[in-house]
């Protein structure tokens, strides 16, 4: 099989060569059968690159362990189901799936794309298939993954067991998509730059990738924060560690980036704005890329690091020089024809939320990079980490949360005052007298009480803009519940947008509750003794230890009594894999909508006792709450408008001739 | 005329939210510092700000391992004993030296860390106000606004509209 997977590598190089020679060769030369065949080759990568995929699986599935990659991620004693997780537990996986989801949404993207683009799409294609000469280059030469070992063990090393987990299903593919899909909306950008279409042509299929991108990485990111929650057994979700923030990078650069280019959307602005972001926000996902792939910084999150890094930074370097050279030579063609008519309007607040989202996308990165700067040139050590994280980001979270409740009540263009007071005058109250309220029942803390103020402002905001609009269309359908749906379906990015941020005040919710007003208790529990945390008496009955084929389960029991009554039976489970000298923990939580209690047993004591960290977390269910709303968010965003406007159009036009 | 005016007045309401915002952040940050805390939370609170010296980018609240727990007992025992935060903090520095802190003291070379963020925060805003002010250039305006060519009688009707239009949507 490893010969069928590297001859199938060999053809989709010479198939990504052949796309990028054909489409620049075919409109230097306006030959519309190159352009074609170039464009097939391009569709043509999808199927031999799952060859190469399906190559690696059949190794793994057959235990084919002269192939070194299957030798060093599997074995005899992994669960076979844990196959899927494997194959990506390496640089050399990891490589060849993101080949293939490149070819494969660049494969989509084309195909779905507009007529309007056709002068922009033979440099998208070329765009596209470089970036993927690139990664197959890596895979190629650098991280072949059906490299032959040079005799066949009787066993392979076996997975990484902080691997073993349902979250790792689809969390790492999920960032790694979420960063590579960044490529397509940039690729359009470039192509649009290249082709000299400097105008609105490429911003529709720009934006909807972008959305897709950002959809993707954001799910993979928050996955990503329940396994750590789950599995790293400190009780959080987010430590700001470096895998971690390079996946966020790009996200807030995507953010910004799908906000701005609703303004060129609509008012045909902001043209060259868009490009510096996209490309800043491909630089931002390479940059994730590299510290991915072993960048100069240690994470609990790589297990892929390799020295493959720094051939990441040069790409990501060219990439750069040459994007914003190229953006240089076009920068005449890229003036906007319109003004901004009013600081107070709605285009300027989205360009504060640019400004704010790249500056902790920008400080994000300067954490990364400044304690490299104090080694090479003080040879002095710093950390940067959380603490710092919080303090720097944490109100430019909460200003942003700020402008997401203020900005969509200011309108397009231009406002007067009073129309400000009008508007604001229900969401501003209505906070002010929840923050009151909250105050008054207890939440005295400063950094909360304005996150769930905010909070609150943003939903309010959101509530009167519906409220409104659903009442301006119930006066002509007479039905509430059909005017409200109409309403979303008139404006789809708009209320899409809506429901996504519903989302992330929802993400603001619990991460304000759970970040402030975390209780926390480390003890010693002797088999049939209790404790006390909160309203919660957990009492610790009895261990159960479980020989595995590759590990020993410790798995502690505990009742939990709220009043006295007994509300459940939680297990915290351990685990310890010899071969890997390394231990797994799993928390027993349990979840309520107000609070998840939390409880992880670190050891056994020789007597029997139990070493728990008992944690009471407010609040954190909302975090994966907001995962199906955003979803639900960008799929409203993304459903194509109903063609009946476009058709009437098409109809009037032959009656003017 | 009256539009420059309008114009700075319309900044001029930008600036003070953000200000009346900042104002409040720095205020209130400062309030919350004097709240009286529990042992167990400050202790906590030192927890997430030491890093663990041999688990990479972790601080000794999330790691596991035998030294972080160690540090976990060190802090409890000084912060019983009497010790400030700062005393514990110093304590694990002179051990240790400062990249025991996931937060660099804002002193020396460290310093830098801080300071760079607040700049660009500055110079972004800056170089944002600038380009919406090259961006709201009047005459530029009045040439793709036909409506400041009206004369003034129907203007005030335009206004009503204007308010009536954005009240609803």
């Amino acid at each position: 099989m490893a010969e069928l997977g590297s001859l199938a590598l060999y053809i989709a190089f010479i198939l990504a060569i052949y796309s990028i020679v054909g489409s620049l060769f075919g409109v230097y030369r306006n030959l519309p059968s190159i352009l074609r065949s170039a464009r097939l080759a391009t569709y043509m990568t999808v199927p031999t690159l799952i060859v190469a995929t399906v190559s690696l699986v059949i190794g793994f599935v057959t235990k084919d362990f002269e192939i070194q990659y299957v030798y060093a991620h599997s074995s005899h004693a992994m669960e076979p189901i844990y196959t899927w997780v494997a194959f990506y537990a390496g640089n050399e996986g990891s490589l060849l799936f993101i080949a293939l989801m490149l070819s494969v949404m660049s494969t989509i993207a084309i195909l779905f794309s507009p007529r309007s683009i056709d002068n922009i799409r033979p440099y998208v294609i070329s765009t596209l298939m470089s970036i993927q000469l690139f990664f197959l280059t890596v895979i190629i030469i650098l991280a072949n993954p059906f490299t032959k070992m040079l005799f066949i063990p009787e066993d392979g090393q076996g997975i990484n067991p902080l691997l073993t987990h349902p979250g790792m299903f689809i969390h790492p593919p999920m960032l790694m998509t979420g960063l590579i899909a960044a490529t397509i909306p940039f690729a359009f950008g470039i192509g649009a730059l290249i082709a000299g279409k400097t105008g609105d042509e490429w911003i529709d299929s720009g934006r909807t990738w972008g959305i897709v991108s950002w959809a993707i990485l954001g799910i993979g990111l928050l996955l990503g924060a329940w396994w750590a929650y789950t599995i790293l057994g400190w009780g959080g979700y987010w430590g700001w560690d470096p895998i971690e923030n390079a996946g966020l990078m790009p996200w807030l650069g995507m953010t910004a980036f799908i906000h701005s280019i609703m303004v060129q959307k609509r008012r045909g602005m902001f043209r060259m704005w868009n490009i510096i972001l996209i490309i800043i926000t491909f630089g931002l996902a390479q940059f994730g890329m590299f510290l991915n792939r072993g960048g100069p910084v240690v994470s609990v999150h790589s297990f892929a690091a390799s020295s493959l890094g720094w051939v990441f930074l040069a790409f990501m370097a060219f990439t750069m020089i040459f994007s914003f050279s190229l953006f240089f030579s076009r920068y005449n063609k890229l003036k906007a024809d319109r003004n901004i008519e009013s600081p107070l309007s709605r285009e300027v607040a989205f360009l504060i939320n640019n400004l704010l989202l790249l500056l902790i996308a920008f400080i994000t990165m300067w954490g990364a990079i400044f304690p490299l700067i104090t080694l090479i040139f003080k040879d002095q050590i710093v950390s940067i980490g959380a603490p710092f994280y919080n303090q720097v980001n944490g109100p430019l979270f909460l200003i942003l949360i700020f402008l997401m409740g203020v900005g969509p009540l200011l309108p397009w263009r231009k406002t007067t005052l009073s129309n400000i007071k009008n508007a604001m005058f229900f969401p501003i109250t209505s906070s002010i007298l929840i923050m009151v309220l909250l105050f008054i029942l207890g939440v005295h803390k400063f950094f909360p009480l304005i996150a769930f103020g905010l909070s609150s402002l943003v939903f309010f905001s959101i509530s009167r803009e519906w409220y409104k609009g659903t009442m301006l269309r119930a006066k002509r359908s007479r039905n509430i519940f059909s005017a409200f749906i109409n309403l979303i379906a008139s404006n789809r990015p708009r209320y899409g947008g809506y429901i996504a941020h519903i989302a992330i005040i929802f993400l603001a919710f619990g991460i304000a509750g759970s970040s402030f007003y975390k209780i926390q208790e480390d003890i010693i529990l002797a088999p049939g003794q209790s404790v006390t945390v909160a309203d919660y008496d957990i009492k610790y009955s009895g261990s159960r230890i479980i020989q595995k084929s590759d590990h020993v389960e410790y798995i502690a029991d505990l009742i939990v009594y709220k009043n006295s009554k007994e509300i459940s039976k939680m297990s915290a489970w351990r685990a310890y894999y010899p071969d890997f000298r390394m231990a797994s923990t799993k928390a027993a939580i349990r979840s309520t909508l107000l609070e998840d209690l939390y409880i992880i047993n670190s050891e056994f004591l020789d007597d029997g006792s139990g070493v728990f960290r008992i944690t009471i977390n407010p609040l954190v269910i909302w975090i994966w709450l907001s995962g199906p709303i955003l979803i639900f968010g960008t799929i409203i965003a993304l459903w194509p408008q109903a063609k009946t406007a476009r058709s009437k159009i098409k109809i009037t036009l032959p009656n003017n001739k | 005329m009256i539009k420059t005016e309008q114009r700075s007045f319309n900044w001029i309401i930008w600036a003070t939210i953000f200000f009346i915002l900042i104002i409040n952040f720095v205020l209130l940050g400062c309030l919350n510092n004097f709240e009286e805390k529990s042992l167990n939370e400050r202790a906590v609170k030192l927890d997430k700000t030491l890093i663990c010296p041999v688990c990479p980018g972790e601080t000794i609240d999330q790691s596991q391992v035998e030294i972080a727990k160690q540090m976990r007992i060190i802090v409890r025992n000084m912060l019983s004993q009497g010790a400030s935060d700062d005393e514990v903090i110093d304590f694990f520095i002179d051990r240790y030296g400062i990249s025991i802190v996931g937060d660099p003291p804002k002193q020396g070379i460290s310093l830098i860390a801080w300071i760079v963020p607040l700049v660009a925060l500055i110079l972004g805003g800056l170089i944002l106000m600038l380009v919406v002010k090259a961006m709201c250039k009047p005459n530029f305006t009045k040439l793709a606004n036909p409506r400041s060519q009206l004369d003034s009688s129907i203007q005030s009707y335009i206004k009503e509209v204007d308010t009536e239009f954005n009240s609803t949507t």
